[in-house]
């Protein structure tokens, strides 16, 4: 058999053969090569075999030492890496007009922030925050010396203790919030198992007993529904977390 | 404590013991630093790149598959950073340094007076060192692999991420650009 050199595959298993041989030249009966074709395969198995010969050389002594250090410095904690680069000094390029817009988008934001510090705290009172079909409504009470609050009213069919507030931060501000549908509502809190009338609802109506229900109108168009508009700080915020499932 | 498998030395490393790591670095430096350097041809990036391949290892060995072979992982790591290296360096300088380095090595070589068979050896060895850095990247991984480094085909053609017929058209290619070097430097010899 004559190479076809274009065969890379056939010469390199060629070469291959000649290298686990001892001897050098023809390896088999049917290698009927030219001389030409035969030095050329030979030269290529000496290089092969050249490379095979080629000692290993040693490593330095203390490689590993070397690998388990840099390992180490690898292992800094993300929290030494993060101040490293919070802390690295840098040459910063200011474009005056880009600092006065950062320093009056900063101004503005100081001042929503003030302003919302500023905000006077809502005692009792119910806030709401209009949702596409219904409303998500949120009462709050504030009664430091209270051991339990609940809100009843005709939105849960004047349930004693359906709708428990909660005073999470243990400062005496229960809250609560209840999706309610737009129409006109009553209701009271229950402290301790007293009956409270909400002062700080915009409306109220007698309810036969000697007291007063606190009235909450909801979507209607009258003057003193609460709308949107007047929705109360923080109410969005509790909304949000609570979401339409807080009992 | 002795460790018998490489998959029980990674498993105690990532329970949290560092230094048993330093039993499966001693067990593959050798033929990480002679993977690095053959493709380089530099005692000191042959050094900082296998060491940074253990390094690398390390930081990722929650990613190894026990079912793989780790030297094999081991060397697909080392071979991606000196590939990295080696094309940051040609981005450096278009002229390869080494070119004028072999090629004055190879002139030389005739001047030597009589050597013996080992110096003969020797030479023949270092010829190929440095004929090795002027033949393309692929190739000479290739043929450093096939080789000098003594891997099946196979295992070529996955620490290279090609498939077995292609590594095996590398290592031809690559013992052909040899030869032809080696042709020429005969040449030259003879002048």
């Amino acid at each position: 058999m004559s190479y076809d050199w274009t065969d890379q595959d056939a010469v390199l298993e060629a070469v291959e053969r000649r290298l686990t041989k001892t001897g050098r030249g023809k390896t088999g009966a049917e290698e009927t090569n030219s001389a030409e074709e035969e030095r050329r395969l030979d030269e290529l198995r000496r290089i092969a075999d050249l490379a095979r010969k080629t000692p290993d050389r040693e490593e330095p002594s203390n490689f590993t030492a070397g690998v388990m250090e840099r390992i180490g410095r690898a292992d800094r904690s993300w929290r030494t890496a993060f101040w490293a680069f919070l802390s690295r000094p840098r040459h910063i390029r200011v474009n005056l007009l880009h600092l006065l817009s950062g320093a009056g988008a900063l101004a503005l934001l100081i001042f929503f922030l003030v302003a919302e510090v500023n905000r006077p705290i809502l005692r009792n009172t119910a806030l709401l925050q209009e949702t596409e079909k219904e409303y998500v409504v949120r009462f709050s009470y504030f009664d430091p010396e209270a051991r339990h609050v609940f809100v009843s009213g005709s939105f849960n069919n004047w349930g004693k203790d359906q709708s428990p507030l909660v005073d999470p931060s243990g400062r005496g501000l229960w809250t609560g919030a209840v999706v309610m549908k737009p129409g006109n509502y009553e209701y009271m809190f229950i402290v301790d198992g007293r009956w409270v009338t909400d002062e700080y609802a915009l409306r109220h109506k007698e309810d036969g007993f000697g007291r007063k229900n606190a009235v909450l109108t909801l979507g209607i168009d009258d003057e003193k529904a609460i709308k949107k508009s007047s929705l109360v700080h923080g109410s969005g915020l509790l909304a949000s977390l609570c979401g339409k499932s807080v009992w | 404590m002795k460790f018998t498998t490489d998959s029980l030395i990674v498993e105690e490393v990532l329970s949290g013991n560092k230094e048993a790591y330093g039993h499966l670095v001693d067990r593959y430096k050798r033929p990480l630093y002679n993977l690095a350097f053959r493709m380089t041809s530099s005692v000191e990036d042959a050094r900082d790149l296998s060491q940074e391949a253990f390094v690398r290892a390390y930081t990722k060995l929650h990613k190894y598959r026990p079912d793989k072979s780790l030297f094999t992982w081991l060397y697909t790591i080392c071979l991606n950073l000196t590939r990295n290296h080696l094309a940051k360096k040609r981005e450096v300088s278009s002229e390869d340094p080494n070119r004028s380095a072999v090629a004055r090595g190879m002139s030389d070589r005739d001047c030597e007076s009589l050597p013996d068979d080992l110096l003969i050896e020797k030479e023949e060895t270092d010829w190929l060192e440095r004929a090795l850095q002027l033949i393309p990247v692929d190739l000479r991984e290739a043929v450093v692999l096939r080789y000098m480094q003594d891997l099946p085909f196979e295992e070529v053609a996955t620490i290279s991420g090609i498939s077995a017929s292609a590594a095996k058209m590398r290592v031809y290619r690559g013992l052909e650009r040899l030869r032809e070097l080696r042709a020429r430097q005969e040449q030259t010899d003879e002048l």
